[in-house]
């Protein structure tokens, strides 16, 4: 990458990061500001608030993204492959093949010890 | 071409995903296929190093070396991964563990240690080292109703990450330092490099890699997960991951950073020192235990420590004495959890009481346990006994007699404890234990590795005329 | 060029493609709610708004940021104070980012970025960040329900549509953005990869969040999802990401299937408009029309069909490219 790439990247990230928080700023001005009590509470449907709401979570959500992980490690590698596939031919295509086999058979994997059955 | 070379390799790959097949696609009460698929693959696996026999060449882009140290390995790696299973099959079978998980992990925890031993690429080793170490914290924890596996499983991978991270950061400062991850390429810029940095990365890697042996001080890990984990484990720990950690300091330390004028007489000293406290340290606190898991454990400490000494001896003399002591160390210590297992398998937790009389209701498989002592004490005419003579020949070559005084006299306070379990099992009459049923897999384990101590050490020569065949070539 | 010191220039047209991603995205948030209040009130057999702007309302969403501006930006006390305000902050500039690879026309793009396919890729990720900051900032159950659910939605859809992008890229043989459009200079690809077409819209349906697949807000049960504890202006922000994300995504699809900025007669940048909004309204018409799904039903789908599908269509493109 050369440097030009660099300062568009980083000057779209402040950008993008300075426009909400300017916009923030302004609003603050304009906005009235006047907390009670009553306003500061969580919000839960009116009623009470009830314990603390970061309680632990069913483990499913974190088996979804431990396979996620490494699902999305494994097509990071296919995309170098994808850009010179027509350079390197037919065997570089079996191995994409080969690859991707095994990548099914960790899902067929996951799918059958039930890990994809939200319950 | 490159595909026969690799061919053991190749075949452990698809007798790993066959296996994962077959654990989805049999019934729960035809398992038992399993392990039988699983022994055939690593069968399989050794007569394809036929190719590989005698060649001295790199493969795959210059990135995995077929040389006879890398040949030496995979034939351990292949012999151990074989004899896991032998000892493993009636274990599983009785515990209710998950087979099918259990023998494709096994699998691929051999296929990374192959990896990590045939590489001088740290990118390799690397790729190895994770596919080894994340395969076998599962195996830790294979017992499931147990809290000691979980315990084992969860030290074993807490400790291993770190250590995994903290040679991949000594690997990326190599990198920094020369622009490459082959080796062999970086030993020539290291010299060029600031002494600081490359001390420093030396250092990430010996710790990182000083954890996965298991050496002092990256120790504390191991007794804990030796004992938590299902005991076939602990035997496929004790000398499959080792042996390929150790395998890897080999080609990254005996390649780099000892050949590098400025630091290796330092490094040295300090491997030296490390191997004594290592030994000290292992024979000391075994002398203490009750469990012989965990006695051999501190144990497998102290063998460390030995092995450290054929490395900080290295400039002198080859690295063939580190090569057999690790055959060696393999084949008895196998043995011994073999004997450990047999134990077990007749309903009774591992303790030093659950071998009484052991010689009157097994004596085939007691004498075999004296044999395995023996030789880990180091007592002729068994393996043992040539390997350690070996070390110590090494430590006097690379005047270092105090090193070897120190390996002397940590063999004789091992007698100690080895001599403890011994003692119960010879002189203690079996008055309430229940006679010994052994299923025909784990009593051909533990024959076939009796006779192994036995034979090899009177066949010693061959194998140190093998291992140092290598050497030369390892050291250029 | 025109005397400046070349890293300068680069800045100043840097700054200048900022500013007018940044304007684009907030015109067309308000452009796009309203669009989305006239399609629904003609699915629903209304009329929608009509009455700010008449005849067709046009000034209403105008109206509705001026209420936004001055409406009291409320934190409650609970809420994880840096997390909670900073979050609405994430998801716009992760669009932002998005468009830095978005060819508008034949040399009319922010950066030639010869990674940009998988730039795409990478930048679309951060806006589920935003969604958990806000989600875990807020200290709410709604809130926090809400960001996990969506984590695990976008996770699951990230797979097939980065492999959809994947099946573009080996069409294309690059992944520049420009190559891709230059690639489609006689056929677009969605006739060439009608099921990675597909799969990418399904999927950045769920990345942006749209019925059916709106978890974040999912009103009728988490009440407004990871939003909830927000007000004013800060809650706005989410809504502008929101259909950023939607254009965004449009935007992608527009230039990996429909040929980007390439058609006849009229300039690029007209073009490439249109396709993005044929997109659009394809998606709120999608709204109006289907329920949400459950999000168990969500999951499965997308590892159990469109996942295993995305694979097989990787193979069948290799298979059929490696036989041409």
């Amino acid at each position: 990458m050369d440097t030009r790439s660099f300062i568009d990247v980083i000057v779209f990230v402040a950008g993008g990061l300075l426009f909400p928080i300017i916009s923030f700023g302004i609003a603050r001005l304009l906005a009235p500001h006047n907390p009670t009590p009553e306003k500061l509470t969580t919000y839960e449907c009116g009623v009470p608030v009830i314990g603390d709401s970061r309680v632990r979570f069913p483990v499913h959500y974190y088996v979804f993204a431990l396979l996620f992980v490494v699902f999305d490690v494994e097509t990071a590698f296919l995309y170098p492959w994808a850009v010179v596939f027509k350079q390197l031919g037919l065997f570089a295509l079996v191995e994409a093949l080969i690859f991707i086999a095994i990548l099914v058979v960790g899902l067929v994997y996951a799918w059958k010890k039930k890990v994809l059955r939200w319950v | 071409m490159d595909y026969m070379l690799i061919l053991p390799e190749i075949i452990l790959t698809i007798t790993g995903i066959v296996l994962i097949l077959l654990d989805l696609g049999l019934a729960e009460d035809r398992k038992g296929a399993v392990p039988a698929v699983a022994g055939i693959g690593f069968l399989a696996a050794l007569a394809g190093l036929g190719p590989s026999v005698g060649q001295n060449t790199q493969v795959l882009w210059q990135m995995y070396s077929i040389d006879s140290v890398s040949l030496f390995f995979r034939t351990l790696f292949l012999a151990v991964g074989f004899m896991a299973v032998l000892v493993s099959w009636e274990y599983a079978r009785r515990t209710k563990m998950a087979i099918g998980e259990f023998y494709h992990l096994l699998v691929f925890t051999t296929l990374g240690m192959m990896l990590m031993a045939s590489t001088h690429n740290l990118i390799v080793i690397y790729l190895g080292l994770e596919l080894s170490s994340i395969s076998s914290y599962v195996m830790a924890g294979m017992l499931q109703d147990e809290p000691r596996s979980g315990e084992a499983a969860l030290k074993y991978f807490l400790i291993g990450s770190v250590a995994s991270a903290i040679a991949l950061f000594g690997m990326s400062l190599v990198y920094g330092l020369t622009g490459t991850t082959d080796i062999v390429d970086a030993v020539g810029r290291l010299q060029l490099a600031p002494p600081a940095l490359v001390v420093t990365a030396g250092l990430f890697l010996l710790a990182g890699f000083g954890l996965k042996v298991g050496m002092v001080p990256f120790h504390m890990w191991i007794p804990d997960t030796y004992q938590g984990a299902p005991t076939p484990v602990t035997a496929f720990f004790s000398v499959g991951p080792k042996a390929a950690a150790m395998a890897a300091i080999l080609r990254i330390f005996v390649l780099s950073f000892l050949g590098l004028p400025a630091l290796g007489a330092g490094w040295r000293l300090m491997i030296a020192v490390l191997a004594a406290i290592s030994m000290t340290f292992g024979n000391v606190t075994a002398l203490l235990q009750t469990n012989v898991k965990r006695m051999l454990a501190y144990s497998s400490i102290a063998h460390v420590g030995y092995m450290l000494v054929g490395i900080a001896a290295l400039p002198p003399r080859d690295l063939s004495a580190v090569l057999t002591y690790l055959a060696a160390y393999a084949i008895m210590n196998l043995g011994i959890f073999a004997v450990v297992i047999l134990v077990e398998d007749q309903g009774q937790a591992p303790e030093i009481d659950a071998f009484r009389g052991l010689a009157y209701r097994a004596p085939w498989a007691a004498v075999a346990m004296a044999v395995f002592f023996l030789s880990l004490v180091g007592v002729p005419p068994t393996i043992g006994f040539f390997a350690k003579l070996q070390l110590f020949l090494a430590a006097v070559d690379a005047h270092m007699v105090w090193l070897g005084v120190i390996l002397g006299i940590n063999s004789a306070i091992s007698v100690g404890y080895y001599y403890s379990v011994v003692k119960v099992s010879f002189l203690r009459d079996a008055e309430g234990v229940p006679p010994v049923r052994a299923a025909w897999t784990i009593s051909a384990a533990v024959v076939l590795l009796a006779v192994g101590t036995l034979v090899a050490g009177i066949y010693s020569d061959t194998i140190l005329r093998w291992t140092a065949s290598g050497v030369t070539l390892l050291m250029r | 060029m025109f005397g400046i010191p070349e890293p300068w220039w680069s800045v100043i047209r840097a700054v200048v493609w900022a500013l007018f991603i940044i304007i684009f995205l907030a015109v067309n948030a308000i452009v796009a709610v309203w669009l989305e209040r006239k399609v629904s009130g003609r699915i629903q057999r209304r009329i929608g708004p009509q009455r700010v702007g008449r005849p067709i309302g046009w000034a209403q969403t105008i109206a509705d940021v001026f209420k936004l501006l001055v409406k009291e930006d409320v934190r409650a006390e609970a809420t994880d104070k840096w997390v909670f305000l900073l979050a609405p902050a994430i998801p716009f500039a992760a669009i932002t980012l998005m468009f830095l690879v978005v060819p508008w026309g034949k040399n009319l793009i922010p950066l030639n970025l010869n990674i940009g396919l998988l730039f795409v890729v990478a930048v679309t990720s951060f806006e589920v960040l935003g969604l958990f900051m806000a989600g875990w900032g807020s200290n709410n159950k709604w809130a926090l329900l809400g960001a996990m659910r969506t984590a695990a939605a976008m996770i699951s859809y990230e797979l097939p549509m980065v492999l959809a992008i994947l099946a573009v890229g080996m069409t294309a043989g690059s992944l520049n953005m420009n190559d891709v459009v230059n690639a489609q200079s006689r056929v677009p690809f969605i006739l060439i990869q009608p099921v990675a077409f597909l799969i990418y819209y399904i999927a950045s349906l769920a990345e942006a969040n749209r019925t059916p697949f709106d978890f974040t807000e999912a009103e009728s049960e988490l009440v407004a999802g990871a939003n909830i504890e927000y007000s004013g202006l800060r809650w706005a922000f989410f809504f502008l990401a929101e259909y950023g994300s939607l254009v965004g995504t449009s935007a992608i699809a527009a230039t990996l299937f429909l040929g980007g900025w390439r058609g006849p007669i009229l300039p690029g940048p007209v073009w490439f408009l249109i396709k993005t909004y044929l997109l659009v309204y394809v998606a709120m018409w999608i709204r109006w029309t289907l329920p949400r799904v459950r999000i168990d039903q969500l999951l499965d789908f997308g590892w159990k069909f469109l996942l295993p599908l995305a694979l097989a269509d990787i193979a069948v493109t290799g298979i059929v490219l490696a036989l041409l």
